[in-house]
């Protein structure tokens, strides 16, 4: 993996790539992991897939579903499509050549088979100069799942040339409109396959996935009180032996998912809780008299975010997964909430007040260093990483009522999800156990 | 036209129909069912200057009134005759008009003891959704208390956080957000 990437910055570091007046690349060369926007992306040819006319507009969508994956990812600069042509007939005698001739370092391309009712790809990645196939893998499923085989493929195309795992296999689950109710729903990370998965005519929301199995924890007024229930990859819907009181919310799930951190008024007040799955045993974590809501576990498992207006307006606060040594983490911020911790656990998101609307910002831990990711476009609410901690998914109202947008994790590249509006409260799977 | 420009508008044109069943629209409505300014105070204000002299009434006192009981909770939450108390900006505290409303409000309850009532806290729009669930909660509660505090039977009373889900008025102006953020009565068998 590591000599993939080093072939590609060969690649480009050689190839005619970035030559139409644009500064040079920086000194030095590709090294270390790729993160962040500054970087060369690696560019890549993403040819439809050959195969039977009958079978071109799978191809299509399977050539467009991978290059937006790539292009998504932030490691790849997707060459357009109307270049490819030119490719064909350049004087270069061998393939590899030929792409190599329009800037390509990498050529993701494929062959279908004609299989009835099922989809039978071939993927082949090569690297253009010097010419070396990277790997050939086959994919198959039902062919109403097309996008679903694309977005293995791009997975493993970001995996062969960065060493990271892709998200594009990944999920969002969100809260939307129906009826009278709010149900939860699911689509594919990239806002396609949109499906309802709850029909309980009444009010949902914040559902979070379990970090270890296809299910989903969120709160429900299904039964009147607001409580929380887990929702199973088939569909059946389990109350949590929450600590008692009429309001269990917000809940979060420990990173082995066999705890819940929720907030409760069982004692009277609103306070965090802790719940044992397997022993279906609660307990208080925070006994201030003040709210005490919105907990997010750290990856590490060993502390929790959590919002209190313990000194008046609320703010975010961590403390030990035990509920000892509060500190508080925002400053500065009229009013925040909505934490959700970072993949990695170095960084915290949540949203802050200004003016009346939410912004989304990130607390570096280490260092406390703030940042803006989003900057007055409407409110924006609910931040929750992908994954690889590359992105986050949240909903703005930026375009009239509230919709589910991306954006990377320094607030670039801002994608629209969903339309049609009263789409709320997301989050992003982990990746397929 | 690029290969990205493609696929979004892939995805706005399935995202598009595929919302449109599931995520509707918001409806516009900005009526608001439920204020307490509704038509509680009209009837029986009019009456003193004929002041008939009292006829005896044939069956005095009868007691029909409770046969139709599914309907008549309808009918009472319908009328209003348990008001809505409204609250300041992310605050829970009772004020003196809310006071006046409650005092009201638990006179009725406690002459209708068989009833649950559920308090329903709701908040506007401005706060955060998941802080919202918790000061919903809060008003709820404190209303719960107060009623309480007045004689009203605490077990009979049902306090329920809506956070902002349930907003009476789905305007985005402080007219809206004063009539949202509040506490609201349900009459149950």
């Amino acid at each position: 993996m590591r000599r993939a990437i080093l072939l590609v910055a060969a690649a480009l570091a050689a190839g005619p790539a970035g030559s139409q007046g644009e500064p040079p690349p920086p000194p030095g060369g590709v090294t270390g992991v790729i993160t962040g926007t500054g970087f060369t992306r690696i560019k890549i040819a993403v040819p439809e897939p050959e195969g039977d006319p009958t079978l071109r507009g799978i191809a299509a969508e399977i050539a467009a579903t991978v290059r937006d994956d790539l292009a998504y990812s932030g490691y790849f600069e997707v060459i357009d499509p109307a270049l490819y042509p030119l490719a064909a007939t350049s004087k270069e005698t061998t393939a590899t050549d030929k792409w190599a001739s329009i800037g390509a370092a990498a050529v993701a391309s494929g062959k279908l088979a004609p299989g009835s009712g099922r989809i039978d790809f071939r993927g082949k990645l090569v690297n253009a100069s010097p010419a070396t196939t990277l790997f050939e893998r086959r994919y198959g499923g039902p062919s109403d799942l097309v996008r679903r085989v694309a977005h293995q493929y791009a997975d493993d195309i970001v995996q062969q040339l960065t060493g990271q795992p892709g998200i594009a296999m990944t999920w969002i689950a969100f809260v939307g409109k129906h009826g009278k109710g709010k149900e939860i729903y699911m689509m594919d990370y990239d806002g396609q396959r949109v499906r309802r998965i709850t029909s309980t005519g009444s009010i949902n929301l914040m559902p979070t996935w379990s970090p270890v199995a296809q299910r989903l924890a969120y709160m429900s007024w299904r039964t009147g009180a607001p409580s929380i229930d887990v929702l199973e990859s088939d569909g059946k819907i389990t109350r949590a032996q929450t600590a008692g009181g009429t309001m269990n919310i917000s809940p979060d799930w420990s990173p082995d998912g066999r705890r819940i951190v929720y907030a409760s008024n069982a004692s009277g007040n609103c306070d965090v809780h802790i719940l044992d799955l397997a022993s279906g045993r609660s307990s208080r974590l925070t006994s201030s008299p003040a709210i005490d809501a919105s907990p997010s576990f750290a990856p590490n498992g060993r502390e929790i975010a959590f919002t209190s207006d313990r000194s008046g307006s609320p703010q975010i606060y961590v403390m030990d997964a035990e509920g000892l040594n509060v500190r508080r983490l925002s400053s500065g911020d009229d009013y925040a909430d909505a934490a959700a911790w970072s993949p990695k656990g170095d960084r915290v998101a949540y949203v802050s007040r200004r003016g009346g609307r939410f912004d989304i910002v990130v607390i570096e831990i280490q260092s406390g260093a703030v940042t803006s990711l989003t900057h007055g476009e409407g409110s924006n609410e609910n931040p929750r990483w992908s994954p690889d901690g590359r992105h986050l998914v949240f909903s703005s109202n930026r375009a009239g009522a509230y919709d589910l947008y991306t954006m990377r994790a320094d607030g670039t590249d801002v994608r629209r999800l969903t339309r049609g509006g009263d789409c709320i409260t997301p989050d992003w799977s982990h990746r397929t156990p | 036209m690029s290969n990205r420009t493609c696929v979004w508008l892939a995805t706005v044109a399935i995202g598009a129909g595929l919302l449109a069943s599931g995520c509707s629209s918001k409806a516009k409505t900005t009526t608001t069912p439920e204020t307490a300014t509704a038509p509680v105070e009209t009837a029986p204000t009019t009456t003193a200057e004929t002041a008939p002299t009292p006829v005896a009434e044939p069956f005095p006192k009868t007691q029909v009134d409770k046969a139709p009981v599914e309907s008549s909770i309808d009918d009472l939450n319908r009328s209003g005759v348990l008001k809505t108390v409204y609250f300041a900006y992310n605050n829970d505290s009772i004020d003196d008009t809310a006071k006046t409303i409650l005092q009201g409000n638990a006179a009725w309850i406690q002459s209708h003891a068989k009833y649950t009532v559920e308090i329903g806290g709701h908040c506007d729009e401005r706060g955060s959704i998941g802080y919202n669930v918790a000061l919903g909660d809060r008003r709820a509660t404190a209303v719960k208390s107060y009623l309480a505090s007045l004689g009203a039977n605490a077990g009979k009373l049902v306090a329920i956080s809506y956070g902002e889900e349930k907003p009476a008025d789905t305007g985005h102006d402080e007219t809206a957000w004063a009539k949202n953020r509040r506490a609201e009565f349900l009459i149950k068998p």
